[in-house]
């Protein structure tokens, strides 16, 4: 299920490249969309990424309250990662292209973050 | 290709071809449909790159400038602007200036049409072109302006004068971006607005942040834009953005993502 919903959001998205998601508790990565480039070194570092921007033992990177989507833009790609609310060391990693339709594409990564972490 | 009756290509048919052929030309171009973006948050200015593709234009063409919604349709060839076909997304009074060929003898129309040029230009967000197949407009044997001249009546530089990209995007998306501070070399030399939680993400968080990245891409250098929401509180998103020796911090409209994402890209590509 958790795979389908991966392969469903990275299907409708042409600029969406690699989707994992990931435990940022334990800095894993749990499972990623079925035809990934990422090796797992790669995937370990959108993890670590996302747990930097998210802050760490009750630490915040950047700012004082909790960010639940942080984007990072490089001259190459998009890397976008969102939390769950109610469970905040739920996170999807999604590496994009510049391409992709941002709003759109976070509202989808949103609902497919809330769909694996609650079944919604 | 389709034909008409006799075998001959349509209008049509040219049109989308030199679409075709442009965007086979240009690689590196950014295109709105069939529109290649000539202008992006005011990268580079755009009068200076209105400009530019008129003195780019040897054949007779018309150009179809968007600048952000405002339709105007130009006559240029040999280098110059021959004058205004058609306007559309103004104000009436604007259709004064369609249908004349711009002369040396007559400067009061270009002035007019210089004015209504920079007034579009002064805060457009994004301007694109398409160039079509020529129309009629006045004699044929009227040539028109030379872009050197019209750069001279208008007070406009031909080229574009280096500025600082950082200030650049933050200006352009000045309505989402609430409050900055502007470092270069990691000297702060600019700020706006509230800077109270920025102050401490500059003094506290950006060096640790940046080296923890780097740790995590060593190969990843600038540009480099990294955005949060809610990080302020109160729905007020934050990030910090490196291009050069240029760095910032600044607070956002998280609605505003998308707007600020492809400016970005504009001016660090």
């Amino acid at each position: 299920m958790v795979a389908d919903a991966l392969d469903n959001l990275h299907d409708k998205h042409p600029g969406c490249e690699t989707l994992a998601f990931a435990d940022l508790s334990t800095n894993m990565v749990l499972i990623t969309n079925s035809n990934t480039t990422f090796r797992r070194e790669g995937l370990d570092s959108l993890c670590a990424e996302a747990a930097l921007a998210f802050g760490t033992g009750g630490k915040f990177a950047i700012g004082d309250t909790e960010a639940m989507t942080a984007i990072v833009a490089t001259r190459d790609h998009l890397r976008i990662y969102l939390r769950d609310a109610r469970e905040p060391t739920d996170a999807l990693c999604c590496v994009c292209s510049h391409d992709v339709i941002v709003d759109s594409f976070l509202k989808d990564a949103r609902a497919c973050l809330e769909k694996i972490s609650h079944g919604a | 290709m389709t034909t008409d009756k006799k075998g001959s290509a349509t209008v049509s048919d040219q049109s989308a071809l030199v679409t075709k052929l442009q965007a086979l030309a240009d690689d590196d171009a950014t295109f709105v449909g069939s529109a290649r973006v000539i202008s992006m948050a005011g990268v580079p200015a755009p009068m200076t790159a209105v400009l530019a593709e008129i003195d780019n234009a040897v054949l007779e063409r018309t150009f179809v400038f968007d600048i952000d919604g405002v339709m105007l349709r130009m006559s240029v060839a040999g280098r110059r602007l021959r004058g205004l076909v058609d306007i559309a997304g103004v104000p009436p009074t604007a259709k004064a200036l369609t249908g004349k060929v711009l002369s040396q003898d007559d400067p009061s129309t270009t002035k007019a049409l210089g004015t209504l040029l920079l007034d579009l230009c002064k805060d457009a967000k994004q301007i694109t072109i398409q160039a079509q197949p020529a129309e009629p407009l006045g004699n044929p044997s009227e040539a028109g302006i030379p872009v050197a001249g019209l750069a001279s009546l208008w007070q406009v530089a031909e080229t574009a004068a280096p500025q600082s990209r950082m200030i650049r995007f933050l200006s352009v998306n000045a309505a989402a971006i609430t409050a900055y501070i502007v470092a270069v070399d990691g000297e702060i030399s600019n700020t706006q607005g509230e800077t109270a939680q920025l102050d401490m993400i500059w003094r506290d968080q950006f060096g640790p942040f940046r080296k923890r990245q780097k740790s995590i891409f060593p190969r990843q250098e600038s540009p480099l834009l990294v955005c949060l929401d809610h990080a302020l509180g109160d729905g007020r998103a934050a990030a910090i953005a490196v291009v050069g020796d240029e760095a910032s911090v600044f607070a956002y409209d998280p609605p505003a993502i998308s707007a600020i994402l492809a400016s970005w890209r504009m001016i660090t590509k």
